[in-house]
């Protein structure tokens, strides 16, 4: 999929279909396929669709993440990483060990007044869609997957502005836009502000979870554990 | 290409996108898809490559805010631009006037 940037409006080209989503003067967009076959459409309206999130989350104070989302003891676990960074894994393990599924693949941030909110959205990755009692969460603790032999959260939050690369680098579709960039910054910033980042380490043993405390971010996501 | 070190100049480059973050800095190097932190002189320093800057003239301008030697100031510049510019987050250009 082919993404050019104006500062009006983000042009996408995949296969089989063009859209556009205008920035101004409101959010809104427009779909063309080239097919009539319904699977090829819905795949284009999943790309497309995507990208229409990513934009509308930003307006809100938002971001969309690449990121595996765990709900347990009703807060969410959201651990960032790239294609290949152990999401998928981490998810299927969490999933095994009792634990809901938000998304292995794309999961939305807010910031809101009274603190940090996962949300569901219809974005899986290898897991199919999961079950969940609810759709947006506290978030209970914002992690880096990290390759390391032990199962564990921290100790250390990352300093800030490595927070800060984590989370942009983490954001999709529009951290890639130079007329969007500032604004994902600015939001990624006053995420970082609200709750640290911290390394998450994990093996296959499977047993992560038994060794990790329940956290809140309160505990976890003290602005004053970052550094 | 400039033609001679004397007509060089550093900025950031037209891809790289920069923000300060407390003591640290955030370039997003959008040519790469690569995010890069660099270090409170790191910001001191980009934050002065914001239009075509001459070496001399970066080293003149980090010695008004960092009180040490020219000529190893001038050492740490030669070695860490190119560092920046292999990452992307700097541009050669040919300086104004040259």
């Amino acid at each position: 999929m082919d993404l050019a940037f104006s500062p009006d409006a983000v042009d996408i080209a995949g296969p089989r279909f063009v859209a556009r989503v205008a920035l101004e003067p409101s959010l809104s967009g427009v779909l063309a396929c080239a097919e009539s076959d319904t699977a090829l459409s819905l795949l284009a309206f999943h790309n497309y669709f995507r990208v229409l999130v990513a934009y509308r989350l930003l307006r809100l104070g938002g971001i969309l993440l690449h990121s595996a989302g765990v709900v347990r003891a009703g807060a969410a676990y959201l651990v960032l990483g790239q294609s290949g960074a152990g999401k998928s894994t981490f998810a299927r393990m969490s999933q095994n060990a009792g634990l809901q599924i938000l998304s292995d693949d794309l999961n939305a941030l807010l910031v809101q007044a009274d603190g940090p909110v996962a949300e569901k959205l219809p974005f899986a990755g290898s897991l199919d869609r999961t079950e969940t009692d609810a759709t947006a969460y506290p978030l209970g603790l914002l992690g880096v997957v990290r390759k390391g032999p032990d199962d564990r959260i921290g100790p250390e939050a990352l300093r800030t502005g490595d927070a800060v690369a984590a989370i942009v680098a983490a954001a999709p579709f529009v951290n890639l836009n130079p007329h969007a960039l500032g604004r994902l910054m600015e939001v990624a910033e006053a995420v970082v502000r609200r709750c640290a980042v911290f390394p998450v380490t994990f093996n296959l043993g499977g047993r992560f979870w038994e060794s990790t405390p329940v956290t809140s971010t309160a505990a976890f996501g003290d602005p004053h554990h970052a550094r | 290409m400039p033609d001679s070190d004397a007509d060089t100049c550093f900025r950031m480059a037209e891809h790289a996108r920069f923000r300060r973050v407390v003591d640290e800095g955030v370039v997003v190097v959008q040519s790469s898809a690569e995010v890069v932190v660099v270090d409170e002189v790191g910001v001191s320093v980009l934050e002065r490559l914001d239009r075509p800057t001459s070496v001399g003239q970066l080293i003149d301008d980090l010695l008004t805010e960092y009180a040490v030697d020219r000529d190893r100031l001038a050492a740490d510049i030669a070695a860490y631009l190119p560092e920046l510019e292999q990452a992307g987050v700097v541009q050669r250009v040919l300086c104004e006037g040259a």
